[in-house]
C-alpha cells in the first residue's frame, strides 16, 4: 500500500559479460536503467581518468535492428494485404519459449529473406502498376482513331505527298468536310473521316506538295487541330489490340504475384516471432546505450526495488563472479523511479492514476484512496444492475480467453469491477435495463433517484463531501509526516471544523453547527496570514481565504454528476424499452423488438460507459487529486521484455 | 398587453386547437423539442469540431485512433442529456400511450424548464468540441498524457450537467 522503496544500483562488470548481463535483467525485469553522466562521474574521484571511460557505441547495432525491424513490419503488412490474417478478438497471444526465441533470432537470416521477398514483389506490383497506366493511356488516345489503317509512323510528307491527320469541332465538322471538298476535292487532294469522339471529329488528309499552302490556309481558318502520334509504331487498331495483349500479361503476372504474395502466408509465425525477438534485442541495445565502458569492463547505473534487491545481486553472482555491485538509499533529497506495491484489488486502478501524473516519490500513494472512490463512482455513474452483469461477464471472458498480462490484465480488472460496482448500484437504486426491472416488478433496494431526486442530490452530495474530506485527511498526514503538524492543524483542522459545522447546521443542530463554523472561520481567519509579515497583510489573507469556502462548495456540488449521468443512463434505456414494447405486437414485431433492444441497449451501454468513466477520473483527478496530490515523480520503467505479437515464458514457468 | 394575459387570452380562446391539440401540450411539445435539436446540434457542431482534429491526428498515426475517439466523442453527451429531458417532458405528457391535457401555464412551465439543458447544451458542446481539438493536439504529440487531455475539456461539460440537472429538476417538480 504505498510508493516501493528503490535501492541505487552500481555495477561494474566486463565487457565479456556484459551481454549476459543485460540478458539477466531483461530477463528479471525489475532494474531501471539510468543514464551516466560522463562528468559526473568523473567527479566521483576518477579525476584525470575520464579519458579511460567513455560512452557506449551501439547506435549502429540499434539501427541496424530498426531497419531490420521495419523491414519485418513492412513484410508482415504486405502478406496482409493478400490474406486474411485476423485472428479472434478472444485468441489470446501465441506463447514462445525463450529456447524457441533464440532459435528464431539465430535463423533471423532466412526470415529476413522473406522480407527481401516480400520487397521485390513490392516493386514488381508498382512496376507493373505504372505500365498498366501507360497502356490504358495510350489506349486511350488512340480508341477514336481505331478506323484510320495507316500505320502512324508514315504519316508525314514524302517527296511529293503531305499526309496529316486532326481534329475538328463538332459543330463544324460537316462545314468544314464541304468546303474542303468543295474547293480542293477535284485536285491531288484527298480527305476522309476516321471516327469522332464526344466532342471532335477525326480526320486524315493528304494532297500534293503544291497544294501545301493553300491546304495550310484553310485548315486554320476552319480550325482544323492537327494531331500527331510520336513513338508508336502501327496502325491506331493494331496497336489497341498490342496494348490489350499487354494488359493481359499485366494481370496475369499481378495474380501470379499475388498467388506468391498468398503463399507467403505461412511464414507469418515466424516473422512475428522474430518482430518480438529483435524488439526485444533493440530494447536491450538502447538501454545498453546508457552505459559507460573502458576497454574491459563497463559501468552501469540504475535502480532496483529494495525487494528484488538481494535476488538481483545472487542472480549476478550466479552468471558471473568478476563484477562489482553497490546498492545503497537514495539520498535524501533524492528523486527515484516510482513503482506502487498495492493489493491486486486496488492494481487496476493505478490505471487511474497513471493516466493523469505520477506523484512525487516522497510523497504518498494515491492508488488505494482512489480505488473505492471509483469503485463506487462509476457504478453510480452507469446504475443498470443489467449493465453491470454485461459489463462484468464480457471483461471476465476476455480475462479469461485472452490471458492478459500487465497493462491489458489491469484493464480488464478495472472494467471487470466496474461491472460489478454496476451491477451493486444498479440493484441499489432498481435499474434493470432501463425499466425493465420496473415492468417486471423489481423494487429497488434503496429507493429510485428519478423519484426523489432531492433525496438522491444530497446522496450524492454525502459522497462528494466524504471524498474532500479524506483528501483533506491525507493532506493533513502529509504535513504532519514532514513534521509540520502546525500547518496540518490550521491549514486543514480549521476547516474541518468550519465545514462540519455548516453540515451540522444544515442537517443536525442549528445551535452546535453554528458556533463550530465560527470556531472554525475564527481558527482560519487567525492562521491563513501566517506566511504575511505585517499583521493587517495577515489579517486580510485571513478574511481573504474565508472566500475558498466556495471552491468546497463547488467542489461538492460537482458531486451531482454521479446523479445527472445516472439519470440519463437510466432514461435513455427506458426509451429504448417502450421503443421495443412499441414494435413488439406480432411475432415479426417481437424479432424487431429483439433487434432494438440488443442494439439499443449496446449503444447505450457503450456510450454510458465512456460517460462514467471520463466522470469518474474527472472527480478523481479534479476534486480530489487537488487536495493533495504533489506531481514530480517519473514512473518506474525497468528493462524488461515487451512483446508485440507473442507471449514470451521461461523455461521454468512453462510447467 | 402583458405577456401572460396574451396566454391566457390565447389559452381561453384556443384552449383546444382543430387538431384536437391543446395549447398547453403544444407548449410543452416545443420545450421537449428544443431540449433535443438545440442540445443535440451543439453536439453535432462540438463532435464535427473535434472529429476533424481527430482524422488529422490519425493521418499521421493510425494507433491513435482509440485515444483520440474517446476524445472525440466527449461533446456528444450533451445531444444525450437533450434528449433525456425531451424524453421526460414527452412521459410527462403521456404521449406514449394517449396524450394528457395540461393548461397553457403548465404547457410554457415545461417548454421553459427544457431551456437550461437546450441552451447551455448547445453552447458548452460547441466549445467543448473546441477543447477536445485541442486536447487531441495533446494526443498528437504526448500520446501518454490522455488523463491530462481528458480532463479540459470535462471541465466543460461540468455546466452542461448542471443544466441537465435544473432541467430535471424543474421538469420533475412542474405538477401535471
Amino acid at each position: 500500500m504505498a510508493i516501493v522503496e528503490m535501492k541505487k544500483l552500481l555495477l561494474v562488470g566486463l565487457q565479456a559479460d556484459k551481454d549476459r548481463i543485460l540478458n539477466a535483467i531483461q530477463l528479471m525485469g525489475n532494474v531501471e536503467i539510468d543514464n551516466i553522466e560522463l562528468e559526473e562521474y568523473a567527479e566521483e574521484g576518477q579525476d584525470g581518468e575520464t579519458q579511460l571511460l567513455e560512452r557506449y557505441d551501439g547506435q549502429g547495432i540499434v539501427e541496424r535492428i530498426e531497419s531490420q525491424l521495419s523491414e519485418i513490419k513492412f513484410a508482415l503488412d504486405f502478406i496482409g494485404r493478400y490474406n486474411n490474417l485476423k485472428r479472434s478478438a478472444f485468441a489470446p497471444k501465441p506463447a514462445v519459449s525463450l529456447e524457441e526465441l533464440n532459435k528464431v533470432r539465430k535463423n533471423a537470416d532466412s526470415i529476413l529473406q522473406v522480407a527481401a521477398t516480400c520487397r521485390k514483389l513490392e516493386q514488381r506490383l508498382t512496376e507493373l502498376s505504372s505500365r498498366e497506366t501507360r497502356m490504358l493511356s495510350t489506349k486511350q488516345q488512340l480508341l477514336p482513331w481505331k478506323e484510320l489503317n495507316v500505320p502512324l509512323e508514315q504519316i508525314g510528307n514524302t517527296l511529293a505527298t503531305h499526309t496529316m491527320i486532326g481534329t475538328v469541332e463538332k459543330g463544324v465538322a460537316a462545314q468544314f468536310e464541304e468546303r474542303m471538298v468543295q474547293e480542293l476535292g477535284a485536285r491531288e487532294f484527298y480527305i476522309q473521316r476516321v471516327g469522332e469522339d464526344k466532342e471532335q471529329v477525326n480526320y486524315f488528309l493528304a494532297y500534293h506538295r503544291d497544294l501545301a499552302e493553300e491546304v495550310d490556309v484553310r485548315l486554320k481558318e476552319l480550325g482544323f487541330n492537327r494531331v500527331s502520334f510520336s513513338n508508336m509504331e502501327g496502325t491506331p487498331a493494331e496497336i489497341i489490340k498490342q496494348c490489350d495483349h499487354e494488359l493481359r500479361a499485366i494481370d496475369a503476372e499481378r495474380q501470379k504475384i499475388e498467388e506468391q504474395a498468398r503463399a507467403l502466408a505461412v511464414r507469418v509465425k515466424e516473422l512475428e516471432i522474430l518482430y518480438d525477438a529483435l524488439s526485444i534485442q533493440r530494447d536491450k541495445e538502447e538501454e545498453g546505450l546508457k552505459l559507460l565502458q573502458t576497454g574491459q569492463a563497463f559501468v552501469l547505473k540504475g535502480w532496483v526495488p529494495s525487494r528484488y534487491a538481494e535476488d538481483f545481486v545472487s542472480k549476478m553472482h550466479g552468471i558471473t563472479s568478476a563484477v562489482y555491485i553497490r546498492l545503497e538509499d537514495p539520498e535524501p533529497d533524492e528523486l527515484f523511479p516510482v513503482a506502487y506495491d498495492n493489493p491486486p484489488l486496488v492494481q487496476p486502478f493505478e490505471l487511474v492514476t497513471e493516466l493523469y501524473s505520477t506523484p512525487h516519490p516522497r510523497s504518498i500513494d494515491p492508488n488505494p484512496f482512489v480505488a473505492p472512490f471509483f469503485f463506487v463512482f462509476f457504478g453510480i455513474m452507469m446504475g443498470d444492475a443489467g449493465y453491470g452483469i454485461v459489463i462484468a461477464s464480457i471483461a471476465y471472458l476476455a480475462m479469461r480467453k485472452l490471458k492478459l498480462k500487465g497493462m491489458g490484465k489491469k484493464l480488464g480488472m478495472l472494467v471487470f469491477l466496474g461491472g460489478i460496482s454496476t451491477f451493486l448500484w444498479g440493484a441499489v437504486f432498481g435499474g434493470w435495463f432501463g425499466n425493465a426491472g420496473q415492468l417486471l416488478g423489481l423494487p429497488p433496494l434503496w429507493f429510485e433517484p428519478a423519484a426523489q431526486p432531492i433525496k438522491m442530490l444530497i446522496f450524492c452530495f454525502a459522497l462528494g463531501l466524504i471524498q474532500i474530506f479524506v483528501g483533506m485527511g491525507i493532506k493533513a498526514y502529509m504535513s504532519i509526516r514532514q513534521g509540520k503538524v502546525w500547518d496540518a492543524m490550521f491549514d486543514q483542522g480549521f476547516w474541518y471544523i468550519t465545514l462540519i459545522g455548516l453540515v451540522l447546521m444544515a442537517t443536525y443542530s442549528k445551535v452546535v453547527g453554528q458556533y463550530m463554523a465560527l470556531a472554525g472561520a475564527i481558527g482560519l481567519v487567525l492562521t491563513q496570514g501566517r506566511h504575511q509579515k505585517s499583521i493587517i497583510k495577515r489579517l486580510l489573507s485571513g478574511i481573504l481565504s474565508l472566500y475558498n469556502i466556495t471552491g468546497y462548495f463547488s467542489d461538492m456540488l460537482s458531486y451531482s454528476r454521479l446523479f445527472a449521468l445516472g439519470l440519463a443512463g437510466g432514461v435513455i434505456g427506458t426509451v429504448i424499452n417502450q421503443l421495443g414494447l412499441m414494435a413488439a405486437k406480432s411475432w415479426i414485431g417481437w424479432i424487431i423488438a429483439i433487434v432494438i433492444l440488443a442494439a439499443g441497449h449496446s449503444f447505450n451501454i457503450l456510450i454510458n460507459i465512456l460517460g462514467a468513466y471520463v466522470h469518474s477520473s474527472r472527480l478523481q483527478y479534479i476534486e480530489f487529486f487537488g487536495r493533495f496530490f504533489e506531481a514530480g515523480g517519473h514512473a518506474f520503467k525497468p528493462l524488461r521484455i515487451k512483446t508485440k505479437f507473442i507471449d514470451v515464458y521461461k523455461e521454468e514457468e512453462a510447467v | 398587453m402583458e405577456l401572460g394575459q396574451i396566454f391566457a387570452v390565447l389559452g381561453t380562446a384556443a384552449s383546444t386547437t382543430e387538431t384536437g391539440l391543446s395549447l398547453g401540450q403544444i407548449y410543452a411539445i416545443l420545450g421537449a423539442a428544443t431540449a433535443v435539436v438545440l442540445a443535440g446540434l451543439g453536439s453535432v457542431f462540438g463532435v464535427a469540431i473535434a472529429g476533424q482534429s481527430a482524422a488529422g491526428v490519425v493521418t499521421e498515426d493510425p494507433d491513435k485512433f482509440g485515444q483520440v475517439l474517446l476524445l472525440q466523442a466527449l461533446p456528444g453527451t450533451q445531444g444525450i442529456y437533450g434528449l433525456l429531458i425531451g424524453f421526460i417532458i414527452m412521459n410527462k405528457l403521456n404521449i406514449f400511450g394517449g396524450m394528457i391535457d395540461v393548461s397553457p401555464e403548465t404547457g410554457l412551465l415545461l417548454f421553459v424548464s427544457a431551456l437550461p439543458i437546450a441552451i447551455v447544451g448547445l453552447i458548452s458542446a460547441i466549445y467543448q468540441g473546441r477543447t477536445s481539438a485541442a486536447a487531441i493536439g495533446i494526443i498528437a504529440k504526448r500520446p501518454e498524457e490522455l488523463g491530462k487531455a481528458i480532463t479540459f475539456p470535462v471541465v466543460v461539460e461540468t455546466y452542461a450537467v448542471l443544466a441537465l440537472l435544473a432541467s430535471f429538476l424543474m421538469v420533475n417538480g412542474i405538477p401535471v
